[in-house]
Order: structure tokens, then sequence, then C-alpha cells
């Protein structure tokens, strides 16, 4: 098992959930970014659901995918879970976002509504879980700018006043996508790594610990397996 | 032989005749019977002739050269001796035939041989009378009547009697089977005793009985009790007897044991030296079963001491707690019939301290006690609706309480009841659970022959004794072992080899192993696992079975994987590496995520869970019972409606109107047929792949699921499922699954699962 040493060869595993509104685009966010696909169709025509691409990565569902990243010599696993939308399924949000290390709030910048969402879900997540998750909130579907009916200037203030990040995205242009969740890995990582400094060294790396970072040894696969896109020195 | 009489070989004589070999017909009877006996001593010369020939087949310089020219040289000894040994006998009886003493019948025994007699070998008496005749004869061990050539020979006589030599014909053998009554020794006077010896003592299997009826039927060793033995002893104050069948060492009751008292307790355990030791279980009723009062735990010199689960049927009542002395002494938990939960402190038996009472409608007090069931001094009373008080206590928790203190009422400005109710922490004043069972535990490390936890230098030694046990356990074995059993018992003496880098073969080999060596009471872990099971079930059912004891029941799980693990690992110390580089089936789904934790669940779960899984299962069912009321009453409800309005009403995508997904239906119902938390999350995983297919083949070509869609659909397929207990199914799964596969793909599809068991909850009010 990895100590707690700072460089070394580890690996941090995290656990990102996708909230937000159904239609306001989590899972082609999610799909554009590990898979780097996009289809048109299912957003139009099969209200946000069925992708025609098969993917590999995790079966035929993309409701739950991950992907490997390298950052400044750190091994990163990010497990991205969707959730369900629909204002029924509200209830469930605590079942899911249980021990997330990090959070996409994303709303639709055509839809004035799917922001308020958004606001009702950063209200809970602090409730719950305090400073430890970190929030991206994320304005999807830049490329229909023509229709944007939630300002910027309004979206980026309030992101501010919660302490979280906004970003622009389009998941259908492929915009702003690999900064998002970059940005996000790097904030976790520092949350993890001030986690780790406070519970002090050795033991502390409860392996089995439910909650937060897990640090596990080296995996000879996941060098070669990091994508190429977000490897920096 | 004097008389020869003919008659009493009757027609066995013309066999003798043929036997002798001899083609004369008129032999005199005695001339045959002569040549007969002494006919096996001519083969003897044959014996070592052969083997002289043998050793001509070896080289000189070779092992079985030296040891068959030392068995010739052996057996011409032999020969030799036995030869001189006939001559003294024939010179003996051609002495006693031509006798004319009187004295004869005197003289005359058996092992009695002629040495030298003074008719032919002068002696004469000095100073002797002219006219008396001074005859002397020289026995082997006597000198009838009695000089240089004469004190050489008694010296000879009395030198080859000394060395044993002399020893003659007649000597009872070392080892026989016999009867005899004892008269002299103090333990087994007037005690009569049949069965097998050994130089003098009774060794081997055998009956002993005593004046007093005591009656010990089994193996002794140098005269004394040991090995297996059933003993009855008669309790004459009771007119009836008291048995014990079980383990013997050195004339005592030692080892593992039961023990029927005349009174109708029955004792199965460990004893040390005559006197209850180790781990024991006492029923005191007429029957072992639940209709006896029970105590399960450990013993000290014949006394309940440390951890121990009582089980009172005449009370109703079950504690399970530290004992001192027979005393309950320490803390413990008692629950009740009735529904009572108390944890606390114990002195002299009774309540006495700190600690903290339960009823059934979750109504608390935390505070002092002075007695059973009486609060005496400071301390916290709350309700279930939230309101409490807090004072002074005094009085018995049944027939009212006399409180002197202030009155609460929490909720009256808070509309939110839920937030503030405050939740009942439990188990805090309990043992803590890698107190529970100690003895159990180190008695599997004792059968290893190490001292708990085991250095890596004694793994040997235990695999030697796990050997020793699996064989003595195979040839004591009371009934006979099928073929198959007794080929399981011999692989289980041959420690799992694996060499080279850990894979899916050497992760197998240590599973399979296990596997068998717990179903074998025979092996230690699976004597180990016999009596865990037995506490636990003991522990957990009937009044035991108290929703309140669910997170004790976990943690004693929880407590047993990692002390079990513990000896699997001192046993196979690659267990550890194997097990980091997980590799069953599940891991492999979810390449994102490598194995962080030593998984104790992944290995030892499989073998332990199914065995405790009914009284778990009922305490999970227990706890969650008002959802499951819920839950019930909704999928009822739902279940009502046909196929489309119900996936309408789910909001279901409209394309796949037409679908029923039966398949996913009954792949979940199997949920409940399994027991393992991974083998539970592979159903869920079949359920989604079965549903994923039905979806695609409707929708033809390759779609993918987003969760705003696979939620509503697998809400459906649950409900359908109709599956009782469910709650306690997913509570059951987050407890004891592994921690690393919580964030992986499984992890969302349990958490999925977990989503819509609280979603049908929720469905009441719409």
């Amino acid at each position: 098992m990895a100590t707690g040493g700072g460089a070394g060869n580890k690996t941090y595993s995290f656990k990102v959930v996708l909230l937000g509104e159904g239609c306001v685009g989590k899972t082609s966010l999610v799909l554009r970014y590990c898979e780097n696909k996009f289809n048109d169709k299912h957003i139009t025509t099969l209200q946000a659901s069925f992708l025609t691409k098969k993917l590999n990565i995790t079966g035929k569902r993309a409701s739950f995918l991950t992907k490997k990243l390298n950052i400044t010599g750190k091994r990163v696993n990010l497990a991205i879970w969707d959730t369900a939308g629909q204002e029924r399924f509200h209830a469930l949000g605590p079942i899911y976002y249980r021990d997330s290390n990090g959070a996409i709030l994303v709303y639709d910048i055509t839809d004035e509504d799917s922001f308020q969402k958004v606001k009702n879900w950063v209200k809970e997540l602090r409730k719950m879980l305090g400073n430890e998750i970190c929030l991206c909130i994320v304005g999807n579907k830049v490329d229909l700018e023509k229709e944007r009916h939630v300002s910027v200037e309004e979206a980026e203030g309030y992101a501010e006043s919660v302490g979280a990040k906004h970003y622009h995205t389009s998941a259908k242009l492929n915009k702003g996508i690999e900064e998002l969740f970059l940005d996000l890995c790097k904030r976790m990582m520092e949350t993890a790594q001030a986690e780790e400094r406070a519970k002090g060294n050795g033991a502390s790396q409860s392996t089995t610990s439910r909650r937060g970072v897990q640090i596990v040894d080296d995996d000879p696969q996941a060098a070669t397996a990091a994508g190429g896109c977000c490897s920096s020195a | 032989i004097g008389g020869t009489d003919w008659e009493c070989f009757g027609k066995k004589f013309e066999v003798l005749r043929q036997l002798s070999e001899s083609s004369e017909d008129k032999v005199p009877l005695l001339d045959l019977l002569v040549l007969l006996f002494y006919s096996p001593m001519q083969h003897i010369h044959e014996y070592a002739r052969l083997l002289l020939k043998l050793a001509t087949c070896f080289d000189v310089s070779t092992v079985e050269y030296q040891r068959l020219q030392e068995g010739c040289s052996k057996y011409e000894a032999l020969s030799l001796s036995l030869g001189r040994k006939r001559k003294e006998a024939e010179t003996t009886n051609q002495f006693w035939r031509t006798y004319s003493g009187k004295t004869t019948d005197v003289l005359r025994n058996p092992q009695r041989r002629l040495v030298y007699e003074s008719s032919n070998k002068s002696l004469t008496l000095q100073n002797a009378g002219r006219f008396s005749v001074n005859w002397f004869i020289l026995f082997n061990d006597a000198l009838i009547h009695a000089q240089a050539k004469w004190l050489r020979a008694i010296n000879q006589a009395v030198e080859a009697v000394l060395t044993g030599e002399g020893s003659g014909p007649g000597v009872p053998a070392v080892s026989r089977t016999a009867s005899y009554i004892f008269y002299k020794d103090l333990r087994l006077k007037d005690a009569s005793y049949s069965g097998r010896w050994l130089s003098g003592k009774p060794h081997g299997k055998g009956i002993m009985k005593w004046p007093d009826g005591r009656k010990f039927t089994g193996t002794f060793k140098q005269g004394l009790e040991d090995g297996y033995g059933d003993c009855i002893m008669p309790n004459k104050i009771l007119n009836k007897s008291d048995r014990y069948q079980g383990h013997w060492r050195d004339g005592k009751m030692h080892g593992f044991g039961t023990y029927r008292y005349a009174t109708g307790q029955v004792y199965e355990g460990s004893f040390h030296e005559n006197i209850r030791q180790g781990h024991g279980m006492l029923s005191s009723g007429k029957l072992i079963g639940s209709s006896s009062s029970v105590f399960v735990g450990q013993w000290l010199q014949d006394k309940k001491m440390g951890y121990g689960v009582f089980d009172d049927i005449t009370r109703g009542e079950k504690y399970m707690g530290l004992w001192t002395d027979d005393q309950r002494q320490g803390s413990g938990v008692v629950v009740t019939q009735f529904g009572l939960y108390y944890e606390g402190t114990f002195s002299n038996n009774k309540m006495v301290g700190t600690g903290l009472l339960v009823s059934d409608d979750d109504t608390a007090f935390e505070g002092e006690f002075s007695e059973d069931w009486t609060p005496n001094g400071k301390g916290y009373l709350s309700m279930s609706n939230g309101d409490s008080i807090e004072g002074l206590f005094s009085g018995e928790w049944t027939s009212g309480l006399k409180i002197t203190g202030t009155y609460m009422k929490p909720n009256l400005y808070e509309l939110d009841k839920k937030q503030s109710t405050r939740v009942l922490e439990l188990g805090r004043l309990a043992v803590c659970p890698e107190q529970k069972w100690k003895a159990v535990f180190s008695e599997c490390w004792s059968r290893l022959g190490c001292e708990a936890p085991g250095q890596p230098e004694e793994r040997m030694r235990a695999w030697e004794n796990i050997a020793v046990t699996l064989t003595t356990g195979r040839r004591d074995s009371p009934e006979l072992l099928s073929r198959s059993q007794s080929r399981v018992l011999e692989k289980l003496e041959v420690i799992p080899q694996h060499t080279g880098p850990v894979t899916a073969r050497g992760y197998d080999v240590i599973q399979r192993y296990l596997t068998k060596a717990c179903e074998t009471p025979l092996h230690p872990l699976g004597g180990l696992l016999e009596t865990l099971v037995t506490v636990y079930r003991i522990t957990y059912i009937g009044v035991g079975s108290n929703r309140r004891l669910l997170q004790q029941a976990v943690e004693e799980i929880r407590s047993y994987l990692i002390r079990i693990f513990q000896l699997v690992r001192f046993l196979s110390p690659l267990i550890i590496s194997v097990v980091q580089v997980s590799v069953s089936p599940h891991h492999l789904c979810c390449p994102g995520f490598c194995l962080t934790s030593s998984s104790l669940s992944t290995l030892l779960l499989p073998v332990l869970l199914p065995r405790l899984y009914p009284p778990l299962f009922t305490l999970y069912a227990l706890d969650k019972e008002r959802e499951e009321e819920v839950y019930w009453d909704c999928v009822l409800r739902l279940n009502k409606q046909p196929d489309l309005g119900l996936l309408a009403f789910l909001g279901v995508l409209p394309s796949t109107k037409n679908a029923c997904f039966a398949s996913a239906v009954k792949t979940l119902q199997q949920i409940s047929t399994t027991f393992t938390p991974s083998d539970k999350l592979q159903v869920i995983q079949r359920t989604f792949e079965e549903l994923t297919q039905e979806v695609q083949a409707l929708l033809e070509g390759n779609f993918l699921l987003s969760m705003d869609d696979l939620l509503p659909l697998f809400l459906y397929v649950v409900l359908r499922a109709r599956m009782r207990n469910l709650a306690a199914e997913v509570s059951l799964i987050e407890d004891l699954m592994d921690p690393y596969l919580q964030h992986g793909e499984l992890g969302l599809m349990f958490t999925t699962l977990k989503a819509c068991c609280f979603q049908i909850q929720q469905e009441k009010t719409t």
C-alpha cells in the first residue's frame, strides 16, 4: 500500500456525481469527455436518452463512465456517476452523491428553470456535505448562444458566491469540457492532499475508508491507459 | 506328557502323522509330538540360509547386504540358542525320567532346568559320613542339598538368570488382552478390567468397572484413561448417572467432551484436568435445544469467566456479556422476549452502574441502575416522539418510575420532526466484538500448535498439526468414512502450493482449499467455523432476534472475518499478496479501480456468510420492518396496474412501450437466493445486462441508456420483481460489500437498486 508521502506512485480515485435537470446534457457532457463522442440525434429525437454509438468502456450504459488521467505526474481515476434529473426522483439525490469528491451541476443556458434547479442542488450539497465537495456549475449548450436565457454574469456571480467554479461548455462542439474536468481534478487533488496532511502520515490511509480518496498501489496498466489528452508535465 | 493317551487325539492322530511327514508307521505318539513341536526350529536354519542367499544378490557395500547379513546371523544365533535350550530340556527330561528321589513333585517345574547332578559330575561333601549318600542336584534356580567346578556352575546359573537368558517358556507376552480385578492399586481397588494390556498395565482399548458402578469404556495408556473414552458415573443421591463422553489425558477429562449430568444439565466443551475450562456450552433443560436455558462462552476453573451468552428461558431473557465466577460482571447486553433492551454494566449478577434501557417503542432511559431493570439516580429519559425528561429516577421500569426532573418538548416550534428525533446510539456499553469468543479462537490456534497469533516460523509445525489432526480424525472416526470423504481429508493435508507471480489460478487454489477446510469439522478451521456458527446462532436466534442487536451482529461478523483472516494468513502467507491483486471476476468489470483493501470479504465471506445468513438476515428484516411495510404496500398497489399503465406512470420512454422485461425481472428475483454481497451484486449486474439487451432489441441498433431513462426502467423491474424485504437486502449488501466496489460501476448499480427501494416507499404519497 502506498504511504502518505507526497510524490511517488499513487493513484487518486475520485467519485464525481452529475446533477441537473433532465435534458440539460449531463450524459452528453461525460460521453464527449470520456469517449469523445456526440450524437445530435439522441438529444433531439429521443429525449437525450440513447446514443447510437456503442461504447466499449463499461458496457452499454452511459450512466457510469470512468476516465484515467495523469496530472502533474499523479494518476487520477475518475468515476463519473450519472443521475436521473426528473423532479420526481429528486429525493434520491443523497443516495447518489454520498461519498462524492466532486459534483458537476449542469444547466441548459436556454432554460432558466434548469438554472434554478442547480441553485437548489448547491444549497442541498453544501448543507449535507459541507465544503469537502468540489462544485462545478456548468452552463451547457453554448452552441445555442442565440437562445440564451441565463445570463453569464448572473451565473458566474452566483457560482462565485457559493464557492463553486463556473464553466461554459458545449458537448456538441466539444467546447470547454476538457478544461472543466481537468480543473475539477486538480481541485479534488488539492482537497485530498489537504485532507491527507490533516490526517497526518502513515495509518491515515485507511484503505477501507468509504469516503474520500483511495490511494492504491501502482497499477502498471494505468500508465499506458492514461489518455494522452490530459497528460501534462 | 507321561501317559500316552491315544484316545484323546482320536482321529486327529492320523493328521498328526501326516504333519510329521514321517514314513514309519509305528512311531510312538510321544516322539511324534516332540518331533512336531521341534519342527519350527528346523525352519529357522532355513530362514538363515535363505537370507544368506538373498544377500549374495547385493553388493557387499550396500545397506541391503548389511541388513540381510545381520538378519542371517540373528537367525543363526537364535537357532543355536534354541538348540542349547533344547539340549537342556532334554537332559532335564532324561533326568526326571531316571530320578529316584522322593521330592519329585515339589521340584518338578516346567521352567526348571538341570545343570549338574553329582552322580555324573562328582561332588563330595567334606567330612561327610562314610555311608551317607550325598547327592547334589543343581538346577538353574536351585541347588538341592548342597565346590571349584560346582561353584563356577552356580555362578553361571545365577548370571544366566540375572541376564534374563534363563527365562524359559511361560513368561506372559508384553502386550495382550486379558481380564483382571485389581486389589492393591488405590485408585483401581476392586475394579475389574478387561481389555488390552501392556507391561502389566491397561493400555489400549478396554473396559474398567468400579465396584461403585462407575464404568469407563475407552482407551488407556500406561494404566490411565487416555484418548477418547465414555465414562458413566452413578450419582447415588439422584439415583441417576453422570456420563462423560470425550477426551482424556493421564486419567483425567481433558480436551473436548460432552458431560451429561445426572441433574439433566449437559456441558459440551473443553475440559482441563477434570475441570471445565476453555470454551463450552452448558444447557440446563432436559433437552439440548430450544427448550432449555443455555450458557455458551468461556470457562475458567469450572466457572463462567470472560465473554458468554446466557439464554435464560425461565426469565425469557438473554444476556450477552462478561462473567466472573459464574456471575454477570462487567459490560453486557440483555434482551427480553418482550422487546426490552439493556446495555450497561453489571455487578454481582445485577444491573448496577451506568446503563441504557430501550423499550420496544423506542422509549429510552440512560442513567444509573442499582438492580435489574431498576434505575436509581441521575438519568435521561427520551420518548419516541422526541420528548425527554432529565433528572433523578428511581423505581422499577416495569412498575412505574418515580422522577424528580425536567420535562422537555423540543419539537414544539419545529415542524420538521424527523430531524430532531434523537438517533439512539447502541452498542457503546456492550462488549466490543474482538473481545467475544476469544477462547474459541485460541483453541483453534492451540490446535495448530501455537500461541495466538502464530509466528511465521511456526507455520510448518501448524501444517504438521493439521495433517496429524486429520489423520487421527480419519482413523478414529466412529462411522466409516466414504471414499470421497477420505479423499477430501487427504487432500486437506497437503499445503496449497503456489509459486511464481500471483495469478487467478493461485487465488483459486487457496479459495478452494479454504472452502473445503471450512466444510470439514475435523480441520481446525472447519472446527472453528462450526463453533462460531453455533455461538452466533445461539446469540442471535430466539430472544436474541432483536432489531437492536443488528449492529452488534454485523460487527461480530466483521470481527470473525478479521480473526479468521489472521489464521489464514498465518497458514498461507501468500494469501495477503493474492488478495491485494484481486482477480475475482467482478473486479475486472471496473478497470478504473484496482483493489485497495486487503479484501477479507472476497475470500472469507463466501465461506462464512452462508452459514450465518438466516439469523443475520432476520435481524436486517426486523430492523427494516417499518420500511418494509410501506414498501410492500406500494408494491402491491402499483403492481395492480397493467404493464403499459405502470410504465407510463413511472415515466418510462414511450418507445419501450411493448416490453415487459420479464427476464430482467426474473434475474433480479434471484437476489434473495444468494448469500454474499458479491453474489447479490452480480445478480444486480446481470439484471442490468438483461435490461440493456431488451431495450436494444426494441430500439434496433446499439443504444445507450442515460440515468434519466435507466432509473424509471429499473424501477419498473424492481416493482415487478415483487421482492420481500428488499430494504433488508439492500442494507445487508451495503454493510458487507467490499468497500472498494462502492465507487465502481457495481457501486452505481447497487446505488440504483437502493434508490429504487427508497423511491418505492416515496411513491406512497403520489
